[in-house]
């Protein structure tokens, strides 16, 4: 016989006809001989009876088919073609709406516009490793050579000064180049002037005024009749055919030619002939001559572009090295001394050529030149060398108390400078 | 000759729309039940069964066993149900949903009103008891208690085996048994329908 367990497994299919006849006999004969079960049968009987009462009230009697069958919608066709399809039935009024229809020309324009934009405030390019500066006034339309290209542009505002670019202006033409350094530099009209580097340039004809930045690396004006070296300073040089006039308006100034060297300080003025000897220093009204730089000013928005320019690239180009050193020519007691040599010594590095010559200046306790003295480069390459002496030329030096000697590279020569680490003098 | 499901639709998908009508007939209680266990007591489930019926012809082309044909009208009716409550959700939560879900024929007006609310208890009784029960056992119950199904015409809609459906039946019926085994049963107070097959 079943047991009950296995019997109340069998009540909901039993009740719900879905029982095979052999347990339902089963079924049948133990809920007979059982009251426990017959009453559980009961109950669940019962219980059914209560659910398919309360929804017989809801069954659905009533044949769907014909409802659904005349209403039947199209088939749809596969997704892929339908989608277009659908889409634009959907929006048919998009299409014909004036508004809409100018969409695509519309997106087209704020592109176009965006383009503009985007291309006015884009970063300017960065500057190659030549690039030392950047004009920052044009007056008239002076015009550029590229060292390079040999190609001939007009001068842009905001345009990059590269090493070895010439300048020309015309009649009534101007230009200012602002420089590393920083350095100003003004361009009259009818001059020609070639930037070697940051630190020298080739003025070949017409007027330069310059305003000098960075002490500790000597600045060069090269002219057909004489070169001007310059310590931090402001001043005039003007070219014409047979001379060279500089003009000193703060700081100071040496220029020399093939045969004399003189210094200036402000207020000074020197002519430097083509040929011959150069007549004495003599004093001059800088303002009346520097006027016509006075009246030219570099544009507000290139010199922001420019001091952009200096902050992110000035540090790289800056030349390092101490250049120049003092020294007394007195003894303990006060009795001066005279001085016949002057000696350099240095630490000789490991690079056996491109090391630049160097122009000694030794100046007196009023920044007046004594001598100069050029120094080959060949000398720093030569590695058994590690000092140089350099005789006072004519009589020894008496009466200075202090000497001051400067040391300006000349890159022509080569790129490597020398860590010079003592100057010394030789007394009698 | 009886056709099967998989026999059915592809006749559909060839034209033939009276096919579609045997399918209808198969499976209609089936669609009422699960539309009446999802939006019943708001007398909706006609309209949904036959939207869903519809929706299933309109998409046939993707059915992809036609043999289980069942279960994915299943899912179809449960989806065009879920839409329609969405759709109408916000009204309905303003309105109290009706006693009975069907109208109330001349007879049942006839009745006094002690009667209608004693059927109106026992319909919420017994919706608690369904609510009560297991979330997979809800659907089979109603399609078997509402309109009769076969446990094999559960299974074909479903997608479970006939074994399946017995013994979530039979799980149901011994919980249901003690969940309504303090009601009365009262005798004639309902009209008894045979379910029609």
């Amino acid at each position: 016989m079943a047991s009950c367990t296995q019997i109340e497994g069998l009540l909901q299919a039993y009740i719900d006809g879905e029982l095979g006849q052999s347990d339902r006999i089963i079924l049948d004969r133990h809920v007979n001989e059982c009251p426990v079960c017959a009453a559980l049968f009961t109950r669940h009987q019962r219980a059914s009876a209560i659910m398919f009462e309360v929804f017989a009230e809801d069954r659905l009697f009533r044949d769907l088919s014909p409802a659904v069958l005349e209403n039947l919608p199209e088939m749809q066709m596969p997704k892929q073609d339908m989608e277009g399809i659908n889409w634009r039935v959907k929006h048919p009024a998009n299409w014909s709406s004036p508004i809409t229809r100018f969409v695509p020309v519309g997106v087209l324009a704020v592109l176009v516009v965006l383009f503009f934009i985007i291309r006015e405030h884009w970063p300017a390019p960065l500057p190659s490793e030549s690039v030392i500066g950047m004009i920052t006034h044009v007056g008239g339309s002076p015009t550029k050579l590229s060292g390079a290209a040999a190609r001939s542009e007009e001068c842009a505002l905001e345009g990059f000064v590269n090493r070895g670019d010439r300048y020309i202006t015309g009649k009534e033409s101007t230009l200012i180049l602002s420089m590393l350094g920083p350095t100003q530099l003004k361009l009259s009209e009818n001059s020609h002037l070639k930037v070697e580097t940051d630190r020298r340039l080739s003025l070949e004809e017409g007027e330069l005024w310059l305003d000098i930045g960075g002490e500790a690396n000597p600045f060069k004006v090269l002219t057909p009749n004489g070169e001007v070296t310059v310590f931090g300073t402001s001043f005039d040089v003007r070219v014409t055919k047979n001379e060279t006039t500089v003009t000193v308006k703060r700081g100071n100034v040496t220029a020399e030619n093939a045969l004399n060297v003189r210094s200036l300080v402000a207020g000074d003025q020197v002519v430097l002939p083509a040929t011959g000897e150069v007549p004495p220093v003599h004093a001059v009204d800088v303002v009346a001559v520097t006027k016509w730089a006075d009246l030219l000013s570099p544009e507000e928005r290139a010199t922001t572009a420019f001091d952009y320019f200096l902050k992110r690239f000035g540090s790289q180009t800056e030349l390092t090295g101490r250049a120049v050193f003092l020294f007394n020519t007195q003894r303990d007691d006060g009795a001066p001394m005279a001085v016949k040599s002057i000696e350099l010594s240095w630490n000789p590095d490991s690079n056996s050529a491109h090391h630049c010559g160097y122009t000694v200046y030794v100046f007196d306790d009023a920044s007046r030149v004594l001598f100069r003295e050029r120094i080959d480069a060949s000398v720093f390459n030569d590695h058994s060398l590690r000092s140089i002496e350099i005789p006072v030329p004519g009589k020894p030096i008496k009466g200075v108390k202090q000497l001051s000697v400067r040391l300006v590279p000349d890159y022509r020569s080569g790129e490597i400078q020398t860590s010079f680490d003592k100057v010394t003098a030789s007394v009698s | 000759m009886q056709f099967d499901d998989a026999q059915l639709v592809s006749r559909c998908l060839e034209g033939d729309t009276s096919a579609y009508g045997t399918l209808v007939k198969r499976y209609q209680g089936a669609v009422y039940g699960t539309a009446y266990f999802y939006a019943g007591r708001y007398g909706a489930a006609e309209d949904i069964a036959q939207d869903a019926f519809m929706a299933a012809y309109q998409n046939l082309r993707w059915l992809q066993d036609p043999s289980r044909f069942g279960p994915w009208l299943k899912s179809i009716a449960c989806r065009t149900a879920a839409n329609w409550l969405r759709r109408h959700g916000k009204r309905l939560n303003s309105e109290t949903p009706l006693p009975f879900r069907r109208t109330i024929s001349i007879e049942d007006a006839r009745e006094s009103p002690r009667g209608t609310l004693e059927r109106g208890e026992r319909y919420e009784r017994v919706q608690m008891a369904i609510d009560s029960l297991p979330e997979r056992y809800r659907l089979p119950v109603v399609l078997r208690y509402l309109q009769e199904l076969s446990y094999d015409e559960i299974a074909d809609f479903t997608g479970e085996s006939r074994d399946e459906v017995r013994g979530v039946l039979h799980r149901a019926g011994r919980q249901l048994r003690e969940l309504l085994a303090d009601m009365d049963e009262s005798e004639g107070s309902a009209k008894w329908h045979p379910a029609r097959k």
